[in-house]
């Protein structure tokens, strides 16, 4: 019997693997190599996953650090069979991966064995009741943060395997209903990464990318990403240019513009005509992307509904001594306290295609939105938090050490955060209170 | 008359017959292709962690309150269809009294917005 099938299972693993689905985890450092897969997935036909269950194969970008470990594992487990995974550190190891993924997923032997393994029904399942049902707690009461209403809050971390969000970014929330009450911010680590000024008009492009995805324009979102992948990348000169990398003269004399496209000019020139025609035709194809997505009608709408508790603890009287204390650097990263959260989200992404617009610093722009972040989305619903955490193109691999131990993932859950937190919410539900009679 | 009646059975049954094998035949190769025909129980996906409570959870339904007010003016729309058929008769009475049933209701609209009941934001 079982001889005899064998030529079906080899015909449906062989049409099966013609539309591989992979989810993609990006570790900080892992940028490049996430786009030579994207890449590499397009000319196969394979497709992004969207999550674990939609996934034939888990493939890991760049090199995770410390904390990383337990998440691959949960995530891996969570892949149903046939199953492969691979690790991708470079944009070189890109081919042999997806080549090793696609001859493992067609091996029925290797696929066999690997579910004859595993558990399919995980070790830490419990029968629980009907207060522990599978042994999960369930949710506790909180006040709501809309009209005081007590209501459950779940705790849901977001990232950092989720698709389109920043690498290793874990936003730890707890909502309420589809209402964020209270967030923290953390990051596992990837490799250290020398941060290549002439991949930041391509890193736009993946960033304005995401944002277009969320939002559902993925013919905008398809567009981005070709040019993205259409940006001529200086990848050989990296090595050997030490004099404008990092240089202070360099990246606060250039144009801008001439600056975002061609970080490589000495090469540039050296090539002659040709490189420095396809930058301009390059510029020239993002500002009709700019002038598509400033049009668009759906997207305008999809950005513009409005979205944000007005009534949120940051809303009443204190709000208005918070924006005072720091309202330049909250604009300056593009968090406007005092605007919705869509409004921020287009004015990000046009941001983004917009290549005159200077980026000098990105390392202090993304360290200082990612201490703005928790307070931020204090009353915004998951959906434009999803969207404003990929329009602030935050470049995790900019961090240095320090910020990363600060920003390190903390044992001590959200325990601690709503014992502490408990005051402050009440004198806040108090004071909203006063709010919606006054 | 009976040859067609007959025909018209003998087609329902093939198409039954045709569905019930075509399901039976993918159910098949299912279970002796699968290399695990059981499927996988797994936790709720949660970008990589484990779910720290469970999902079952009481959460605000905001439309109740609309769902209340579009029912009290559903049942007063009931009122109106035999109310316009007297109308005429009854006299200025009739007009009076149902403005005034309205207003009532525009009341409680009125309190329910003050009270935040439609305010979405």
């Amino acid at each position: 019997m079982a001889v005899s099938l064998r030529p079906l299972q080899r015909v449906l693993a062989r049409w099966a693997v013609r539309g591989t689905t992979v989810l993609l985890v990006e570790a900080p450092g892992g940028w490049a190599a996430r786009v030579a897969v994207e890449r590499a997935m397009a000319e196969r036909g394979w497709r992004a996953a969207s999550s674990p269950a939609d996934a034939d194969a888990l493939v890991v970008c760049g090199t995770p650090g410390d904390g990383w470990g337990e998440v691959l594992e949960r995530t891996w487990a969570q892949l149903p069979g046939p199953r492969a995974r691979a690790s991708v550190a470079a944009p070189s190891e890109v081919p042999g991966a997806l080549e090793g993924l696609a001859a493992s997923l067609l091996d029925d032997d290797v696929q066999r064995v690997d579910a004859a393994a595993r558990d399919l029904v995980p070790a830490d399942v419990e029968p629980g009741d009907d207060m522990h049902p599978a042994g999960l707690e369930l949710a506790g009461g909180e006040d709501d943060l809309r009209d005081g209403l007590e209501m459950d809050v779940l705790r849901v971390p977001l990232g950092p395997v989720l698709p389109d969000w920043p690498a290793g970014l874990v936003l730890r929330t707890v909502l309420s209903g589809d209402v964020v009450v209270r967030a923290r911010v953390e990051v596992l680590p990837g490799a250290p990464q020398r941060q290549d000024p002439a991949d930041d008009v391509a890193r736009r492009l993946d960033a304005a990318a995401q944002v277009l995805r969320l939002a559902g324009a993925d013919d905008l979102a398809a567009r981005a990403v070709r040019l993205r992948d259409a940006v001529p990348a200086p990848r050989t000169s990296s090595t050997d240019r030490p004099e404008d990398a990092p240089s202070p003269r360099t990246s606060s004399t250039h144009r801008p513009q001439r600056g975002a496209l061609s970080g490589t000019s000495s090469t540039d020139r050296r090539e002659g005509g040709a490189g420095a025609a396809q930058r301009r035709r390059s510029a020239g194809d993002v500002r009709e992307l700019r002038g598509r997505v400033e049009r668009s009608r759906v997207l305008a709408w999809a950005l513009r509904e409005a979205d944000v508790v007005t009534s949120s603890p940051t809303s009443g009287a204190e709000s208005d001594a918070a924006p005072a204390s720091a309202p330049d650097d909250l604009r300056d990263v593009g968090l406007d306290a005092r605007r919705r959260t869509r409004d921020d989200v287009r004015t990000l992404l046009l941001g983004l295609l917009d290549l005159d617009a200077r980026d000098d610093d990105p390392g202090r722009r993304i360290r200082a939105a990612l201490d703005a972040l928790p307070e931020r989305l204090v009353g915004v619903d998951v959906v434009s938090a999803r969207l404003l955490v990929a329009a602030l193109d935050l470049r995790t691999d900019t961090l240095d050490a320090d910020d990363l131990a600060a920003l390190a993932p903390r044992e001590d859950d959200s325990d601690d955060d709503s014992s502490d937190d408990d005051s402050d919410d009440g004198s806040d539900q108090h004071m909203h209170h006063g709010h919606a009679h006054g | 008359m009976a040859d067609a009646a007959t025909s018209g059975w003998a087609g329902l049954l093939a198409v039954l017959v045709l569905g019930a094998v075509g399901v039976a035949g993918a159910f098949a190769v299912h279970r002796l292709t699968a290399v695990a025909p059981r499927g996988l129980t797994a936790w709720p996906w949660l970008s990589g962690w484990h779910p720290p409570e469970h999902a079952l959870s009481r959460y605000h339904a905001r439309w109740y309150p609309v769902t209340v007010v579009f029912l009290a003016f559903d049942v007063e729309m009931l009122f109106m269809y035999p109310w316009v058929l007297v109308v005429a008769d009854v006299g200025v009475s009739a007009v009076v009294e149902m403005f005034v049933f309205l207003g009532v209701l525009l009341l409680g609209v009125l309190w329910a917005r003050r009270e935040g009941a439609f305010s979405w934001q």
